[in-house]
C-alpha cells in the first residue's frame, strides 16, 4: 500500500442495463490497463435472471449506495474526503501492489461526482459506456432484479416491499434517463474518445488471448443482446477520458 | 493519378454519411480534394428537426455518374471504374485523396469486388441503427425531387411524394434495400475495421481537423443533427453513429 499511486484508480460509469460489466470484462483483459482483479469472489458472480447460459456476467465489486462498498457515493463530496474515498475504493481488494483498480460505480454519474472526481483526480482515466436509456432499460429488465441478483439496486428502488413492481421501475427508469443525460452532457466539452470495442481496438490494448480473454470475448460477441452476430449493432461504445497513453493505433 | 488516392466511403441512405463526409473533409491529414464541389453539387434543407447538408458527388444509380455502379463488377473493369470516380472531380492530381461516395457499394459483391481490386485503399464506413436511418430519412428526403436523387431505391412513380410524405411501396423498397444494406456493411465493419469511433472534437483533432468557420459550421450542425433531445438545458449528442476505418492509421495521427 505504501506504494499506491492515485493514478491506480479507474474510474468505471455508465447506467444500469448499458452492457457495462460485460463491457468490463473485455478491459480487464487488455495489458495496457493492467487490471487488479482480487475483488472477485464467488459470492460476487452473476448469471442473470434468465440464466440460461453458463457465462458468468458480473464479477467482482460494484459500489454504489445501499450496497456494502460505495454506501456514500450518491454525493461523494458530501460523505468522505478524499482519504476515506480511496480507502473505500481499495477495501474489497485482497492484494495491493502495482496493478490499477477499474472501481465502478453507476452514480459517479452525477454531474458533482464526476466534477468532484477530476478535481481531486487530475490524472486519472474515466471509463464510460455509453447506450441509449430505452435498450438500458429493456436489457436490465430482462436479466436483472432489484435485490435477487448480484449487485443489488436497492437504491434504484422506489419501494422495498415489493422488487419488481411498477414503482421500481418508472424509478429505475427515471434514473437510467437522469444519469444517461448527464454523463452525455458531462462529456461533451471533455477531451474524450468514443470508441466501439471490436477485435482490432482490443489488441491495440494488449488484450491477452488466454482462455479467459476468449471465453470473455466469445461471450460479448455471441451471447450480448446488442452484438447479435454476424453483424454487431456497435451500440454501447467506450468513452474514453484522460486515458491517451494507453492509445496507440497501429497497423 | 495513384488507386491509392481514392478513399471508399459507405453509408446507407439516413444514416447521416453526408455530414460524417463534412466532417472527414476537414480533417486534413486525408487531404481531401473538394474540386467535386460546384453550384450543383451542394443542397441543404432545414427541417427544424433534420438539418441536412449535402455537399460534392453522389455516385450510383440514378445520379448521372456510376449508373452501373450496383454492379461494379459486371459492368466495369479496375480501369473503367477508377475513369467513372473520378469524373466527378474538376481537379486531378497525384497527391490528393478523393472520397469516392456510392450507397451501392454496400451491395455485398461490391464489397467483394472492391475488396479483390482495391485492397490495401482507405475505406470510411457509416454505421447507423437501420430503423433510425429509415425514420431519418423517409422524414427528411424525396426520392425524385431533392439533391442527390434516390431514384433507384423506387418501385413506382410518385409525382406528389413530399419528404414525410412518400408512397407506402417506394417507403417498403427503400426499408428493403436499407436493412440489406445495412447488413452488408456491418459484416465489412466486423472483419475489417481498424477502429470504429463516434465524432469528438478530440477525435477529429487527431485527423488534423481544420477549425475554421466551415469546420466549426460543420461541427455545431453534426452536433445539433444528433441530439437527444431539444431542451436547452438537458440537450447532449446521442452518439448513435458510428464511423468506421479501414487501412486509415496514418490519417488518425496516434
Amino acid at each position: 500500500m505504501e506504494s499506491f499511486r492515485e493514478e491506480q484508480l479507474i474510474f468505471y460509469c455508465a447506467v444500469p442495463g448499458s452492457g457495462w460489466a460485460k463491457l468490463s470484462l473485455l478491459l480487464s483483459c487488455c495489458a495496457k490497463l493492467n487490471i487488479n482483479k482480487t475483488d472477485r469472489r464467488p459470492e460476487w458472480e452473476e448469471r442473470g435472471r434468465l440464466g440460461d447460459t453458463n457465462h458468468v456476467f458480473h464479477k467482482g465489486c460494484y459500489w454504489d449506495p445501499q450496497r456494502e462498498y460505495g454506501g456514500g457515493f450518491d454525493d461523494i463530496g458530501k460523505n468522505y474526503s478524499k482519504e476515506s474515498f480511496i480507502k473505500e475504493c481499495l477495501r474489497p481488494y485482497l492484494e495491493h501492489d502495482d496493478r490499477n483498480y477499474l472501481i465502478k460505480s453507476h452514480f459517479f454519474a452525477e454531474t458533482k461526482n464526476l466534477n468532484w472526481l477530476i478535481e481531486n483526480f487530475p490524472n486519472n482515466k474515466i471509463i464510460f459506456v455509453l447506450r441509449e436509456a430505452k435498450p438500458c432499460f429493456e436489457g436490465w429488465h430482462t436479466g436483472m432484479s432489484f435485490t435477487g441478483h448480484y449487485p443489488n439496486y436497492k437504491a434504484w428502488m422506489a419501494r422495498t416491499d415489493k422488487d419488481m413492481c411498477k414503482e421500481n421501475y418508472d424509478k429505475l427508469w427515471k434514473l437510467i434517463k437522469k444519469h444517461d443525460g448527464m454523463i452525455r452532457r458531462w462529456i461533451s466539452d471533455k477531451n474524450c474518445y468514443i470508441i466501439q470495442p471490436n477485435k482490432h481496438f482490443l489488441n491495440q490494448l494488449g488484450y491477452v488471448w488466454d482462455n479467459e480473454g476468449k471465453e470473455e470475448y466469445m461471450k460479448m460477441m455471441h451471447t450480448h443482446q446488442f452484438y447479435s452476430t454476424p453483424i454487431p449493432m456497435y451500440d454501447a461504445p467506450f468513452c474514453f477520458y484522460n486515458c491517451d497513453d494507453i492509445f496507440s493505433i497501429k497497423s | 493519378m495513384k488507386d491509392s488516392q481514392l478513399v471508399f466511403f459507405l453509408g446507407v441512405p439516413g444514416s447521416g454519411w453526408a455530414k460524417i463526409d463534412s466532417l472527414m473533409r476537414q480533417c486534413k491529414n486525408f487531404k481531401f480534394n473538394e474540386s467535386d464541389y460546384n453550384e450543383n453539387t451542394v443542397w441543404s434543407r432545414d427541417t427544424n428537426k433534420y438539418y441536412l447538408n449535402h455537399k460534392g458527388h453522389f455516385l450510383g444509380p440514378g445520379s448521372g455518374v456510376g449508373e452501373g455502379f450496383y454492379d461494379i463488377g459486371k459492368n466495369y473493369t479496375k480501369e473503367s471504374f477508377i475513369e467513372e470516380c473520378m469524373k466527378v472531380y474538376e481537379d486531378v492530381n497525384d497527391e490528393d485523396s478523393y472520397m469516392i461516395k456510392c450507397h451501392w457499394f454496400c451491395e455485398m459483391h461490391n464489397i467483394k469486388w472492391l475488396e479483390k481490386h482495391f485492397p490495401t485503399n482507405r475505406y470510411i464506413c457509416v454505421v447507423r441503427d437501420c430503423e433510425l436511418c429509415n425514420v431519418r430519412w423517409l422524414r427528411s428526403m424525396t426520392f425524385a425531387k431533392d439533391y442527390p436523387k434516390y431514384t433507384a431505391w423506387m418501385v413506382k412513380e410518385d409525382p406528389d411524394e413530399e419528404f414525410g410524405s412518400h408512397c407506402i411501396e417506394n417507403e417498403n423498397n427503400l426499408r428493403r434495400l436499407n436493412k440489406i444494406h445495412d447488413t452488408n456493411l456491418r459484416s465489412f465493419v466486423r472483419r475489417k475495421a481498424d477502429l470504429i469511433f463516434c465524432p469528438t472534437r478530440y477525435m477529429l483533432d487527431r485527423m488534423g481537423y481544420l477549425w475554421d468557420s466551415t469546420g466549426e459550421h460543420e461541427f455545431t450542425w453534426y452536433k445539433k443533427s444528433y441530439m437527444s433531445d431539444k431542451n436547452i438545458r438537458t440537450r447532449a449528442p446521442q452518439y448513435d453513429t458510428s464511423v468506421a476505418l479501414i487501412n486509415c492509421n496514418k490519417e488518425l495521427g496516434f
